[in-house]
């Protein structure tokens, strides 16, 4: 018995390119090529890396929105969540949810706040309807809305409120694992932070796990156990948070970590500014993916392709040179 | 410091049907030849609006209205609309936030540079476009730029689009850039990149540069001093480290305490504010963010507070004008 | 002293954050609107579409309401002795060329061609939605044969294809509006389908589809009320071409029965006397563009009163 909740194992998620009359296939992205990671029960692991390079697909083949071309993906060491059809991933469903970046795209505007949450509370969750209403106030109440608010539609809310809309939607299903996909990218600060307190009040309060999936380096620090650093499709450094952030490995980790906005009371970090722009994943580079921008790149890097080996206890890299 | 621009009391409203909204409402700020302001606020708070009326790129709605808007020397605030185009460019010069909208998808990147020299050089000969063209590319850094100008903007990367766009905008050697959210839609090690190259380029063309941005880790790379927004208004501008370290307005302290990973370790509670940003048509009564305010006192809801000056920064909190008033006492 | 103040202050703790959770937020007195509140109030801040409205409600209540606005039968009333009178005294539009009242040919007359454009555009609308719903939603095979079949339907000169549909069914009013279906739902199913494509993808779909609900709710819960503004705007705009269409049939000759009122068959029975008699085309020609110009403006205004760049 592990103490695994979600554990994924060599997942790949590739993309078809087709032409535009024909639906000829004529390349393929490999947006998640070869991923495995195991997020422990009550954490918060963080999933960085820089648009392209995956961490959203990734979410989206937790929760079944894309589908995956191999690997697998267990839930409590179960079945294969990309195994299960029909009524078992209805049910499997409930306790995985996502909380998608954009809070004006995320709420069906035709529907009032209530009226969507009562939806998944009747239909999902068998309750009657009276059940239903007190527990969509509840539910409001949990994410700091006022419950006057169930008669609102979504464009009459701003949007940090959108997104406590959505979250407390979210959590009517009472979901043991919850994904985050650039959940407060799209928010201004001081709202930002009230989002990131929620989450991590809820986090608290109902042991629930977070697969936190952001580009925004300082936010993944702030909430997440442990990180993990993803490059073009594949998993270049994964380790606790603090030993990611203290001491990173990977030439591209202490790249993207000196790019962190430093204001006052921190040491300045050395900045190492990466040149050139990041591969496509549609062609991906041979070898190293990482060796077209790496400061250290030398010969080596260029054929074989670096695996994940553990440097320290818990701390993963792939680079040759470590 | 030589001032390159000097701007009093400007007020931006909007006529619209349900009533004036007064987008920018007094603010007062000065920019040195050769230094980066950074203006921050939330959304809405009224930065890009700020821009676009030193541009005056605004719509007929608009009302533009200032003490002073002097640019560069000049008298800018009755410009007609012949003055004011002549301006853009020439002076001021403006870069977006999303490259890929503000370069135009039908045309190769050769015209839509070669357009500007073209502008302010009428009868420049083919040859010398291209030659100027490829000089800007190189060095806004863009490699192969001989190949780069045969092609269109979607087969550029964002970041190679952004400097394409820097590369347009400083075509015309403008004595002022304007930056509005320049690597906000970039990837991070991109936004470190553009960033470089702001500053590099400022240093060697002697230009200033107002950066507008939510970003304070954008502003902590790049900018000298700092004016913060709110509702319309500076609430507080000075040097970026006394910002930084030492906030005098409560808006500015509570922004910064909200970010994550400064001044909250790891995992703890995070500074929030209250309530939300005030309708612009509706402004409260005295200071604006005093609804939301913590340290909020009677006299705050009652009295607008007037701009001090305290040690070289300037700040409109009625906190502040008590202490100095103390200390006079 | 200026300094030690500003550290005092600064020494003193940072307000407790108000809980995120627990504590509520709101409260503010906005105004509850609803989405339908929005679009009417869009509707009526356009004038020529209340313009267009009123002239609708006007038409439709005097076809509706005919016999008390005309003593004479448009049928039965024939008056041998007095065909082809020019609009005046008894007759005020006149009689036509086998001495019927034209004002009540009109009016008997608008009940069959608004009718007809009503039931055509209701019939291509359920048709074509619902093609447009399947391959949008399902995507793949079922979307591409279900499209392929839309656009050869598209491909065919559609006054023709009406044309040899008559011809197969038979004239008869009921298959006018067939034909009339037939030949204008592939719009619909095109335009439903490029909508679905949009709301498909959009994350209140995906977030739906996580939650678990079968296709069925997230077809009919999520994605169609999401599609009726077009559908609407598309509905009235059909209306319109088929009341154009069945009045062009008409004058085609494919018109079902000589005797009863229709304006496209009145057009037909007028057309040998254009030169000499030219009102008894003009009258029904005004009344059909009239019919078919407030029915757009109401298009329009709808189109403008959906569109979620006009909100606020």
């Amino acid at each position: 018995m592990t103490n695994h909740l979600i554990s994924i194992r060599d997942l790949q998620v590739h993309f078809p390119i087709k032409t535009m009359i024909l639906q000829r296939t004529i390349g393929v992205v490999r947006a998640v090529d070869g991923v495995s990671l195991d997020i422990e029960k009550g954490k918060t692991l963080g999933l960085v890396g820089e648009s392209g390079c995956g961490k959203t697909t990734i979410g989206r083949a937790i929760v079944r929105l894309n589908d995956p071309n191999g690997g697998e993906i267990r839930y409590e060491d179960g079945e294969d969540i990309l195994s299960l059809s029909g009524e078992k991933l209805r049910d499997m469903r409930k306790n995985i949810q996502i909380i998608f970046q954009d809070p004006y795209s995320s709420l069906n505007p035709r529907h009032t706040v209530g009226g969507m949450l009562q939806e998944v509370l009747t239909v999902q969750m068998h309750m009657d309807k009276k059940q239903a209403a007190e527990r969509a106030d509840e539910l409001l109440r949990q994410v700091g809305l006022s419950p006057i608010y169930a008669l609102r539609y979504p464009h009459e809310f701003s949007g940090g409120q959108r997104q406590r809309v959505a979250i407390a939607r979210a959590l009517a299903l009472e979901p043991r694992f919850l994904v985050c996909d650039e959940a407060v990218s799209a928010l201004d600060v001081s709202i930002q932070s009230q989002i990131i307190n929620l989450l991590m009040d809820l986090k608290d309060q109902y042991q629930m796990t977070y697969l936190f999936i952001s580009h925004a380096l300082n936010v993944v620090e702030h909430i997440s156990d442990v990180v993990a650093v993803m490059y073009l499709g594949k998993i270049v450094e994964m380790a606790p948070t603090e030993e990611v952030f203290q001491h990173p490995a990977h030439p591209y980790t202490r790249a993207l970590l000196s790019a962190i906005p430093i204001l006052s009371g921190r040491k300045k970090r050395e900045r190492i500014i990466l040149h050139g722009e990041v591969p496509s994943a549609a062609n991906v580079p041979p070898g190293c993916r990482f060796h077209t921008r790496c400061p250290h790149m030398d010969e080596s890097c260029r054929e074989s392709c670096p695996e994940l080996k553990e440097i320290s206890p818990g701390h993963w890299a792939a680079c040759s040179k470590i | 410091m030589e001032k390159l621009i000097e701007v009093k009391n400007l007020r931006t409203y909007f006529n619209t049907p349900e009533g004036v909204v007064r987008s920018v409402d007094g603010i007062s700020f000065e920019i040195g030849v050769g230094e980066t302001l950074a203006l921050v606020g939330e959304s809405g708070c009224g930065k890009t609006v700020t821009s676009l009326s030193l541009l005056r790129l605004l719509p007929e709605t608009a009302e533009v209205s200032a003490d002073s808007l002097d640019i560069a020397g000049i008298e800018s605030i009755d410009l007609t609309k012949e003055q004011a185009r002549a301006m853009r460019g020439k002076v001021i010069s403006m870069i977006f936030q999303e490259p890929m909208t503000s370069l135009n998808p039908v045309f190769k990147i050769e015209r839509q540079l070669g357009e500007v020299f073209r502008l302010h050089e009428p009868g420049i000969s083919k040859q010398e476009v291209f030659k100027r063209s490829v000089d800007i590319l190189q060095r806004v850094g863009v490699p192969n730029p001989a190949e780069r100008l045969k092609v269109y903007p979607h087969q550029l990367s964002g970041g190679l689009r952004q400097r394409v766009m820097i590369a347009i905008s400083l075509a015309s050697s403008p004595k002022l850039l304007i930056a509005d959210e320049p690597t906000t839609a970039l990837d991070v090690t991109i936004q470190a990149q553009i960033l470089d190259l702001l500053k590099r380029l400022q240093e060697e063309m002697h230009m200033s540069i107002l950066l507008i941005t939510h970003d304070f880790g954008v502003v902590s790379q790049i900018a000298s001093r700092v004016a913060v927004m709110y509702a319309g208004r500076i609430v507080e501008q000075g040097m970026l480290e006394d910002i930084f370290e030492n906030p005098l307005h409560p808006y500015t302290e509570l922004l910064i305490a909200s970010i994550p990973g400064i001044k909250v370790t790891r995992g703890g509670r995070l500074q929030t504010i209250s309530g939300t940003v005030p309708n612009p048509l509706h402004f409260p009564e005295g200071c604006r963010f005093a609804p939301r305010c913590p340290y909020a006192r009677d006299i705050c809801s009652r009295q607008e507070p007037q701009e001090i000056d305290i040690g070289g920064r300037r700040v409109s909190c009625h906190l502040r004008t008590e202490d100095k008033g103390g200390e006079q006492a | 002293m200026n300094q030690d103040n500003d550290k005092k202050r600064r020494d003193e703790k940072l307000p407790q954050a108000p809980e995120s959770a627990g504590k509520e937020i709101g409260g503010e007195a906005l105004p509850v609107t609803n989405y339908w509140a929005n679009v009417v109030r869009l509707f009526f801040k356009n004038k020529m579409a209340v313009v267009g409205l009123v002239m609708m409600i006007i038409i439709i209540f005097m076809c509706c309401a005919a016999p008390l606005f005309t003593k004479y039968d448009p049928v039965a009333d024939m008056e041998y002795y007095n065909v082809k009178q020019p609009p005046g005294g008894d007759h005020w539009l006149g009689t036509d060329h086998v001495g019927r009242d034209v004002w009540s040919r009109l009016l008997y007359g608008g009940r069959t061609s608004v009718l007809t454009g009503v039931l055509v555009a209701l019939f291509a609308g359920v048709i074509g939605v619902t093609v447009g719903l399947v391959a949008g939603y399902f995507g793949g095979v079922i979307d591409a044969v279900l499209m392929r079949f839309t656009d050869i339907m598209l491909s065919f000169p559609f006054m023709i294809l009406a044309i040899a549909i008559m011809a197969a069914l038979g004239s008869s009013q009921r298959n006018i509006v067939i034909s009339l279906a037939v030949t204008s739902w592939p719009g619909f199913a095109r335009l439903t389908r490029s909508q679905v494509l949009t709301i498909k993808n959009s994350e209140y779909v995906e977030s739906a589809k996580v939650a678990g609900f079968k296709n069925a709710r997230i077809i009919f819960k999520h994605v169609l009320p999401n599609c009726m503004g077009t559908f609407i705007i598309q509905l009235t705009l059909t209306i319109g071409g088929a009341i154009l269409s069945a009045a062009g049939l008409a004058y085609l000759g494919m018109s079902p029965n000589i005797a009863e009122p229709e304006w496209g068959a009145m057009l037909n029975d007028g057309k040998p006397y254009l030169q000499t008699h030219a009102y008894l085309t003009t009258i029904p020609g005004i009344a059909i563009s009239i019919t078919v110009l407030a029915i757009n403006w109401i298009g329009d205004g709808l189109r403008d009163a959906f569109d979620p760049k006009m909100r606020k």
